[in-house]
């Protein structure tokens, strides 16, 4: 649920679109996800494991992030971890939601100048 | 050192949670969990923060998510028709049982009881009023369960009747982990100052609460996951 297979038009749920975002710089393993998308919402948003993952499974299954090879964490440095990247169609469907977005706000603007 | 220990100890412990995944999914994930939680608990051990409130709140999470994903599981079950029969199979020896016991236990019990304090004879009787007045929550959740799968052989899964049944089924589990919860605390005040244990009968009750809340939460997700295809479903007409 929450994230349509192939369809970048579907409207994302909050945890797709942070993890997506967290992702768009560069791939990341789960752990880094999260610490990310704590950063990025100024520690608004903290994400359990069984959010993370659940939400990673339907975006692998959706094509939207795909696995890595594992890889150990040089900031870590102790055991391989499996890495994710966000896909040509991740980077679409983040970019029509971000889009979607602009629009919104753009609207709550006009609409406020026409209030005031 | 005695932190360290914790964390070994609450890992372990999360591992076990973890198994209550569907199977596909926690042999594809868990691994991964396990070891983000291990990378959270690290992380507060070196803020030199405690680890209960973290893992409390990490198990309460994952725990919420294997609702979310077993529900999730079922409903993509049962949308198989092979599977309602069996589903059918599971509602009618739990109806079959709840007769059994109404039909033959609950008489012999208090027939027990009676023939063993023949002066205090109020207490079995009002425990087999009680048992004979939940078994309406209870038979009309089992009928709501009949219900749903008939739907579901209809194919009207993602239907207001389907949700309406669901909703159904959460009120009667309600209604009987309530009164069952009312129940051990009315036996406690009566047995306090005598002789008599009520720790079988409260370990009953604590096992029919506790089925009857995962009855709960799972009709919840499913009412949700019904209800969010429903309203796709009128969205998406012209």
């Amino acid at each position: 649920m929450g994230v349509a297979k192939n369809s970048p038009d579907t409207p994302l749920t909050p945890a797709v679109l942070h993890i997506l975002l967290a992702l768009s710089s560069e791939e990341r393993h789960g752990y880094a996800i999260m610490k990310q998308v704590e950063s990025d919402s100024q520690g608004k948003v903290k994400m359990g494991p069984g959010t993370l993952y659940g939400s990673v499974g339907r975006m692998l299954d959706a094509g939207l992030i795909r696995e890595t090879d594992k890889k150990v964490d040089p900031g870590l440095n102790d055991e391989r971890r499996i890495y994710y990247q966000i896909t040509a169609l991740g980077q679409k469907t983040l970019g029509a939601e971000l889009d979607r977005y602009r629009e919104v706000v753009a609207i709550a603007k006009k609409r406020q100048v026409a209030v005031n | 050192m005695l932190s360290h220990q914790s964390a070994q100890k609450y890992r372990s412990w999360y591992a076990k949670l973890l198994r209550l995944y569907p199977k596909a999914y926690h042999d594809r994930f868990a691994p991964e969990m396990d070891q983000t939680f291990n990378d959270l608990c690290r992380e507060r051990l070196k803020s030199g923060k405690g680890l209960l409130t973290l893992a409390l709140a990490t198990f309460i999470e994952t725990f919420a998510a294997i609702l979310r994903e077993n529900s999730d599981l079922l409903l993509h079950r049962i949308m198989n028709r092979s599977s309602t029969l069996f589903l059918r199979l599971v509602v009618a020896l739990m109806a079959i049982a709840a007769l059994a016991i109404c039909g033959l236990g609950v008489p012999r019990m208090v027939a027990d009881e009676v023939s063993r304090h023949p002066n205090g004879v109020g207490v079995p009787y009002g425990i087999m009023v009680c048992a004979y007045l939940l078994c309406i929550p209870f038979f009309t959740a089992l009928y709501q369960g009949f219900r749903v799968l008939n739907l579901i052989d209809r194919d009207k899964t993602f239907s207001n009747a389907t949700a309406r049944s669901l909703r159904l089924i959460r009120y009667c589990a309600l209604i009987i982990g309530a009164s069952f919860f009312a129940g051990i605390v009315t036996l406690r005040i009566l047995s306090a100052g005598t002789n008599e244990d009520p720790a079988g009968p409260s370990m009953i009750a604590m096992v029919v609460m506790f089925f009857c809340l995962t009855v709960t939460a799972v009709s919840v997700v499913l009412e949700k996951q019904v209800q969010k295809a429903i309203d796709l479903k009128t969205e998406s007409l012209p």
